[in-house]
């Protein structure tokens, strides 16, 4: 997504700038670990579509320079389409994360380690028709959802970047099945007039009927059927046209309401 | 308490549009539209999806596949012509469906997913094979299917990182990986001729590949954004674009060198991209669809479909005739009458080209017109006049077909010593000629002719105003109106000239008035001109021509064009012409579109825009390198438009106009993120019309409502805020202007205005505002509606959060201001201390004689957290004169009732939530409103949906859900009627729905 002017005069980018990220992203993450204190304790993250780079900063901070110990123990993958600029103690791809030959290759650096933490910025290009950026959008989170059920440890934690428009209740809903809790959440540094905020994804319970399974000849549909999540029957009638679920998530506000308003202006 | 829902209209994005014989196909949102091409009529419209937004459409002898999101149905022609819906036949796809189309034998459809995997059906949509190049899995952003044959099917699959993907569909081989473009592809085609593949993509370029050796043949450079769509044509020796800056464009595909060069582009569009493209070769006419809703047809034959479109003369060429010319001669004027053009040369010969027989004769000539010479004309009386540096005239009546000269008149006004400017008007017999002289104390001179036989029936000299020079006429009723060079525009009597005209300074931003043209006469005898100045301005005047009374009803501002004059056309529409850079235009205001283009080289040339014969036919002459051209505009033989739309972007607010509009319509405005505000008319059918766009602000809208049947207010960044006067009174149409503004206080760049609300003074045109604004500033003003002025009365600030609502809630005798932050409370001021006037029993009272100073806005003195986030919508009903109702949705999808009473004591207030649901929507609740009487809230949500509330309970009783297919639902206005409720809901595009509570 296109920085406009805006951007330029807003309170969060001088703070950015002050505190040395890259991008003014840094505080949602920073504001939705303050509500969900997600980032303690984690060893080993992946962060997805992660340029320029500040949510790769904010955790690179967090596990090494604000907890020296055990450093050989933990790992930062950060994976984005543009190319990124070096940040200490991550690995950088540049790749496409709807490709399954990038998960696997995500997977490689872990060594056959879980993840603790999974987390997608992700934002596609805009192209003005609404459907087709949310769809896109959905198919970035189930990509990451992808990596995810491949990855991440029981109990784990999945934050993704969503905009919350007509189909939002459905990924909701696939989302019910395989965490604990679902909570959608906005934090004060995203602005209100945006439809964006983050699925805040706590408790990862593996679905105990069906194996992920990393197939580089599969599409992320073809990887969850089968799953709960999944919407392809193996059925070949393409079905007839029917409400699939959906569900509301809990909504929260983070960032305290002291915390600066990114609408306002200043 | 039964609830009938129905949809009236609605105008939103169109993906797609195809050809198919004399039908146009239109994806339009979940509905399939049919028009006949040469009528313009919308045959039938057909609901195909529940939800998904038609994206394609592919049609095969009488069948239709129509797909889109992941949604798929075949169908067949004769159903979409005649049947309501055909539900009942879509079906869904696990993915996202790029592309779809039939095979050779038309016995199975392909349909391409957004995984870059092809599904092989049969007509039932049963899946016989699934086909993929493995390992190739990665998301399309587009991809189109080319069938060649029984065996031959190539699929051309645009990804977000890897350029082209180009395969074989049976092998499910690579046959080529096309790199070169940046960012994601957003759209790739083949041609027929099986030579080519084009793409484009984020980088805003076209790039011509081979499709034999996978090589780059050309780039093509040019759109100034994203391109959305591509189409061969005319035997794939061209290409078309389509693309996100509102234009679609021609491109040549030279056939031995293989290099795209763009020869048309044609500005088909709205504000915000185009999405939809299909091209007729046979007839060469082009069809697109766009974002704001706008279904158009393009003539790309523009300059010859006819055949006399263009004809272009040398004085060389024209001596072929029989005349002869000498050496330095050349064309000093010209008009365009009945039956062709009479010219003017600088040696002073008048010749004439009868167009019925393209040949050109000679006239006569008169040396007194050599030299410097003025030629203009009345087409109506089929006669020119001609002026000369000296002061003597000449006009020439032709017989009809131009063969015969019926009468000539020569005069002279010895009194000036020199002529640069003749004017004329005519009306019934009368014809009206005036000269004017370069020395500004010399006299404005008049000549009064019969028509007929062209005497001289009268003589004036008007007095010529200081820092005036005429530039343009209209004569009404024994007055001339006259616009100078200077912006002011003179009255002038003819019953008495000794007398000063009346004086109208300053009636437009700019400086030379170009044009006037009588619209109307009023009953009260008041008269409507129409006003354009070269600065692209326009405006309609009513003026008292007897008092010089003038009052502007409606003023605007073009885009990016110098205007040299305005009309209503046959049809009501609203034309204006004039010169952009080098081109002259001519626009349709009403509808917006571009009706045609000349390059030819500036306003500087000699030109002139003039009717032909018809209606609707004119035609533009220009001199260009010593050549007169002539330009012609036939009537067009299909219609420029199918369906206009709305905005091109995001409606931001939509508030109906209080009253009713003539019998059955009513008006309404609407403000969008594309900066306009637009006046519209709806009928009872749901069935709207653009009147008026108005370019006033200068950035996205914010708010905007009619505060009583008079004034309209609207809002923006910038500070902007604008008080519009809305006069309904007139035949012609509705007009609008803005009348007031808000001093800034410049200190942020991009302060907006969040809201305001209005309470006026009893019995009074003047009124209390109140605005809130995006950094927690809230100011209060006084509008005194006989200066036209407002005043600061007070000012404050809320805590650090941009504020979203505002309502004035007068109480007893004291006014309270009720607040909406982002912070999710409700903030509650007192705010009768700040007001330099009264409130008793809930009514502001006494006149304002001014402030001496600003006072500052006390504390709020309480607020309560109703909501987790901020509060988007605020509705207050009062229900006694100790409390209120208020109802809020929010960005945390919550909608709630809350209930607030004023105590005994001062501030005191309790409050209470009397009904919650969290869950009302999925995504943010972005509008409601009160409807049946207070009993019912309606809300609009971003995931689309509409609820219905029935809350004479104080409770939330969900009675109905609806679902609009208008994206970024933002805002709602409904009004009852006598058939029940009428509903406005706007977001990307806008509906109209009729509720019914029977
Ligand atoms: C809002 S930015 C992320 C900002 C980042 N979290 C930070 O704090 O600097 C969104 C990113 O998503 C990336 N993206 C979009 N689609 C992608 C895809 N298919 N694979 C990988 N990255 C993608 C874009 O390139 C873009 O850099």
């Amino acid at each position: 997504m296109g920085k406009s002017s805006k951007d330029k005069r807003d309170l969060y980018y001088r703070k950015a700038k002050e505190q040395g990220y890259r991008a003014r992203s840094a505080f949602k993450l920073l504001q939705l670990d303050e509500q969900f204190r997600f980032l303690d304790n984690v060893t080993r993250v992946v962060d997805l579509c992660a340029a320029p780079g500040s949510w790769s900063q904010v955790l690179s901070r967090r596990l090494f320079e604000e907890d020296p110990e055990n450093c050989d123990q933990k790992r930062i993958v950060a994976v984005d389409l543009q190319p990124m600029f070096p940040i200490d103690h991550v690995t950088t791809i540049q790749a496409d994360i709807t490709h399954p030959k990038t998960l696997s290759k995500i997977m490689d650096l872990f060594e056959g380690e879980k993840a603790d933490f999974v987390c997608s910025d992700g934002a596609p290009d805009v192209t003005g028709l609404h459907d087709l950026d949310e769809y896109v959008q959905q198919q970035l989170i189930l990509s990451a959802l992808q990596l995810t059920t491949c990855l991440l440890r029981e109990g784990g934690v999945f934050v993704a970047k969503i905009f919350r428009g007509r189909d939002i209740d459905m990924l909701y809903s696939q989302l019910g099945y395989l965490f604990e809790r679902v909570v959608c959440a906005k934090p004060r540094s995203s602005r209100g007039t945006s439809l964006e905020s983050f699925v805040v994804c706590l408790g990862y319970k593996p679905p105990t009927n069906w194996e992920p399974r990393l197939d580089v000849n599969m599409s992320v549909e073809d990887f969850f059927r089968g799953c709960d999540i999944g919407r392809l029957t193996i059925k070949d009638e393409l079905p007839a046209y029917h409400e699939e679920p959906r569900s509301v998530a809990e909504f929260i506000s983070c960032g305290g309401l002291g915390s600066f308003d990114s609408d306002a202006t200043y | 308490m039964a609830l009938r829902v129905e949809q009236l209209s609605h105008y939103g994005p169109s993906i797609s549009v195809k050809f198919h014989g004399n039908y146009v196909f239109a994806g339009y949102g979940v509905y399939v539209q049919v028009y006949e091409v040469f009528s313009g009529k919308l045959l039938n419209e057909c609901r195909v999806f529940q939800r998904n937004k038609v994206h394609g459409l592919s049609i095969k002898n009488d069948t239709v596949m129509v797909y889109g999101a992941r949604s798929v149905s075949i169908v067949s022609v004769a159903s979409l012509l005649s049947s309501r819906d055909q539900l009942g036949l879509e079906k869904l796809c696990p993915e996202w469906i790029t592309s779809a189309e039939f095979s050779f034998d038309g016995k199975t459809v392909f349909l391409l997913t957004s995984y870059n995997k092809v599904l092989c059906c049969d007509l039932g949509l049963v899946v016989l094979k699934t086909r993929a190049v493995y390992g190739e899995r990665s998301i399309l952003y587009s991809g189109t299917i080319t069938v060649r044959g029984t065996e031959k099917v190539q699929i051309n699959a645009g990804t977000v990182m890897d350029g082209v993907l180009v395969w074989d569909l049976f092998s499910e081989q690579n046959m080529h990986h096309l790199t070169g473009h940046e960012g994601s592809i957003f759209y790739v085609t083949a041609s027929k001729n099986g030579r080519y593949v084009a793409s484009c993509s984020d980088d805003r370029s076209i790039k011509l590949w081979d499709l034999e050796s996978g090589n780059l043949l050309s780039t093509g450079w040019g759109h100034s954004a994203r391109i959305w769509n591509l189409q061969f044509f005319d035997n794939d020796s061209k290409l078309m674009s389509a693309s996100e800056d509102c234009t679609c464009r021609v491109w040549n595909v030279c056939q031995s060198t293989c290099v795209l060069t763009q020869s048309e582009s044609y500005e088909v569009h709205m504000s915000k991209s185009v999405w939809g493209l299909d091209v007729d070769s046979d007839r060469m006419i082009a069809v697109t669809s766009g974002n704001d809703g706008r279904i158009k047809l393009t003539d790309l034959k523009s300059r010859s479909r006819v055949g006399d479109e263009i004809q272009s003369f040398s004085l060389e060429d024209i001596s072929a005739h029989g005349m002869s010319f000498s050496s330095k001669e050349i064309i000093k004027g010209f008009f365009w009458l009945r039956f062709g053009l009479v010219v003017i040369t600088s040696e002073g010969s008048m010749i004439k080209y009868n167009d019925f027989n393209a040949t050109w004769s000679p006239v006569f000539t008169n040396h007194k017109f050599r030299n410097f010479s003025v030629m203009t004309g009345v087409q109506k009386l089929n006669l020119v006049i001609l002026a000369n540096g000296v002061g003597d005239i000449l006009i020439v009546k032709f017989s009809e077909d131009g063969s015969q000269i019926l009468e000539t008149l020569e005069a002279a006004v010895p009194e000036l010593s020199k002529v640069t400017n003749c004017l004329v008007d005519s009306f019934k017999d009368d014809l009206f000629v005036i000269l004017q002289s370069p020395n500004p104390k010399d006299h404005l001179h008049c000549f009064k002719i019969n028509s007929r036989s062209l005497e001289v029936s009268a003589m004036y000299r008007f007095p010529r105003p200081h820092n005036f020079s005429a530039n343009c006429m209209a004569y009404h009723n024994n007055y001339l109106l006259i616009g100078s060079k200077f912006s002011s525009l003179a009255v002038f009597s003819l019953t008495d000239d000794h007398q000063p005209p009346h004086l109208l300074n300053r009636l437009l931003p700019g400086d030379t008035i170009t044009s006037l043209t009588f619209v109307e006469q009023l009953n009260d005898g008041k008269c409507l001109f129409s006003v354009t100045d070269r600065d692209g301005f326009y405006c309609f005047t009513a003026i008292n021509m007897e008092t010089g009374e003038a009052e502007s009803v409606l003023q605007n501002r073009t885009s990016k064009r110098f205007l040299e004059g305005a009309f209503y056309d046959v049809n009501g529409d609203y034309i204006t012409y004039g010169f952009k850079s080098n081109y002259f235009e001519s626009y349709n205001e009403t509808q917006q579109f571009e009706i045609m283009n000349e390059l030819c080289g500036g306003s500087h040339r000699q030109w002139i825009f003039s009717p032909n014969y018809g209606s609707n036919e004119y035609v533009f002459a220009y001199v260009k390198a010593s050549r007169l051209n002539i330009r012609k505009l036939h009537k067009p033989t299909f219609p420029q438009m199918l369906r206009n739309g709305i905005h091109g972007r995001e409606m931001r607010d939509v508030s109906l106009h209080p009253g009713l509009y003539g019998k059955d319509q009513r008006l309404f405005c609407s403000g969008a993120e594309d900066t306009t505000i637009k006046l519209n008319s709806i009928e009872e059918s749901g069935e709207s019309r653009s009147v008026w766009t108005f370019r006033k602000h200068t950035s996205g809208l914010q708010r905007c409502k009619f505060v009583s049947n008079e004034f309209f207010i609207s809002s923006a960044a910038r500070e902007e805020l604008y008080l519009w006067k809305i006069s309904t009174n007139f035949v012609s149409n509705p007009y609008m202007k803005a009348i007031a503004t808000l001093p800034t206080s410049a200190k942020l760049p991009d302060l907006r205005i969040m809201d305001f609300d209005v309470r006026f003074i009893e019995d009074s045109q003047d009124f209390v505002l109140v605005t809130i604004y995006s950094d927690s500033a809230i100011k209060l003003w006084y509008f005194d509606h006989k200066s036209e002025k407002f005043t600061l009365f007070a000012s404050g600030t809320y805590e650090t959060c941009c504020l979203l609502n505002a309502e004035l809630l007068p109480l007893k005798d004291s006014l309270l201001l009720i607040v909406s932050p982002s912070d999710g409370h409700l903030a509650i001021w007192d705010i009768t201390e700040s007001l330099p006037l009264n409130v008793k029993n809930g009514k502001l009272q006494d006149s304002f004689s001014g402030v001496s100073t600003i006072s500052a806005l006390p504390p709020y003195f309480t607020r309560f957290l109703v909501h987790r986030a901020g509060v988007k919508f605020l509705q207050v009903k009062q229900t006694d004169d100790a409390s209120c109702l208020l109802y809020t949705g929010g960005d945390d999808n919550a909608v709630a009732i809350s209930e607030l009473k004023m105590g005994k004591e001062e501030h005191s207030v309790t409050w209470k939530i009397l009904s919650i649901d969290e869950t009302a929507a999925a995504s943010t609740v972005t509008a409601g409103s009160l409807i049946d009487n207070g009993n019912a809230l309606l809300t609009a949500s971003v995931d689309q949906r509409l609820k219905y509330y029935d809350i004479r309970e104080n409770r939330l009783e969900l009675k109905d859900v609806m679902y609009t297919t208008n994206a970024d639902t933002g805002c709602l206005d409904a009004t009852s009627t006598p058939d029940g409720t009428l509903l406005l809901v706007g977001g990307v595009g806008f509906s109209v729905w009729r509720l019914n509570s029977a």
